[in-house]
């Protein structure tokens, strides 16, 4: 895996972290206006890096797979590859 | 025995009235009206049998008395259905280790009341912040939003909140070390 691939997987990574975490505090305090805002900026950051690494790389999640043709998922190595 | 009425102490301290024969007309005490006829002697055969020949006492429609009251089978052994009495233990209120006890460090084995395990002088339980706190209030205070971590130290950390971002204080099995969250 090279090291552009490395990197954007570990942004998703934490960015899919933050907005979990984001998801919790809102789960409380539904209208904290500042987490409301965070949330939506997490959210748009993270559709960027998923279709950023989709297109580089393939689908990272089934729901990323675009192509109508043909199921480019199993393209992708499996989790023991 | 017969229409004797018993005031004795048990071995806890605890003293009560045993009328041996009321306790066991089933036309009285519908908690008796189940079993058969009790058999003279020995005991009025109303409760369980606790394999001894003291008799129980009397079954007053379902009202037993407390844990520690009851009298004790012959001798040394502990009442029927009773956990023994809490002499051993210290006083309510005080919020410490069991008999004296430091919290097992050996990886959830807990050690026999009143032994030392030789814990370490550091481990993480014994140093408990919240000694000398009341025991079994519980409370969560309202989060409020704060500036929170980027995100690679909110992954690293576990949190994107700063608040929540506390030291572990569990206890660690031996043989871990500070790098891992142990104690060595």
């Amino acid at each position: 895996m090279n090291q552009d691939k490395n990197k954007l997987l570990l942004y998703i990574s934490q960015v899919s972290f933050a907005i979990d975490e984001l998801v919790l505090f809102l789960d409380t305090h539904p209208c904290d206006k500042d987490a409301l805002a965070y949330y939506q900026e997490l959210k748009k950051a993270r559709k960027e890096s998923l279709d950023e690494y989709t297109h580089k790389y393939g689908p990272l999640l089934n729901d990323n797979v675009d192509n109508s043709c043909y199921w480019e998922w199993v393209k992708e190595p499996w989790p023991w590859e | 025995m017969n229409n004797m009425n018993l005031r004795r102490p048990n071995d806890f301290g605890c003293k009560m009235n045993y009328n041996f024969n009321q306790g066991c007309n089933p036309s009285r005490n519908p908690g008796c009206g189940n079993k058969p006829a009790p058999s003279p002697a020995p005991g009025c055969g109303c409760d369980t049998d606790c394999g001894c020949n003291i008799p129980m006492p009397p079954c007053d429609g379902g009202h037993k008395p407390p844990c520690g009251c009851k009298p004790p089978c012959g001798g040394n052994k502990p009442p029927c259905g009773c956990k023994p009495p809490c002499g051993d233990k210290p006083p309510c209120g005080d919020n410490k280790p069991p008999c004296g006890c430091k919290p097992p460090c050996d990886g959830g084995h807990k050690p026999p009341c009143g032994c030392n395990p030789n814990c370490d002088a550091d481990s993480s339980l014994y140093n408990d912040q919240l000694n000398g706190m009341a025991i079994g209030i519980g409370y969560v205070p309202w989060q409020q939003w704060c500036k929170v971590y980027d995100l690679c130290k909110g992954l690293n950390q576990g949190t994107i909140f700063p608040p929540l971002d506390l030291p572990f204080y569990g206890c660690v099995p031996r043989g871990y070390c500070k790098g891992q969250g142990g104690v060595l």
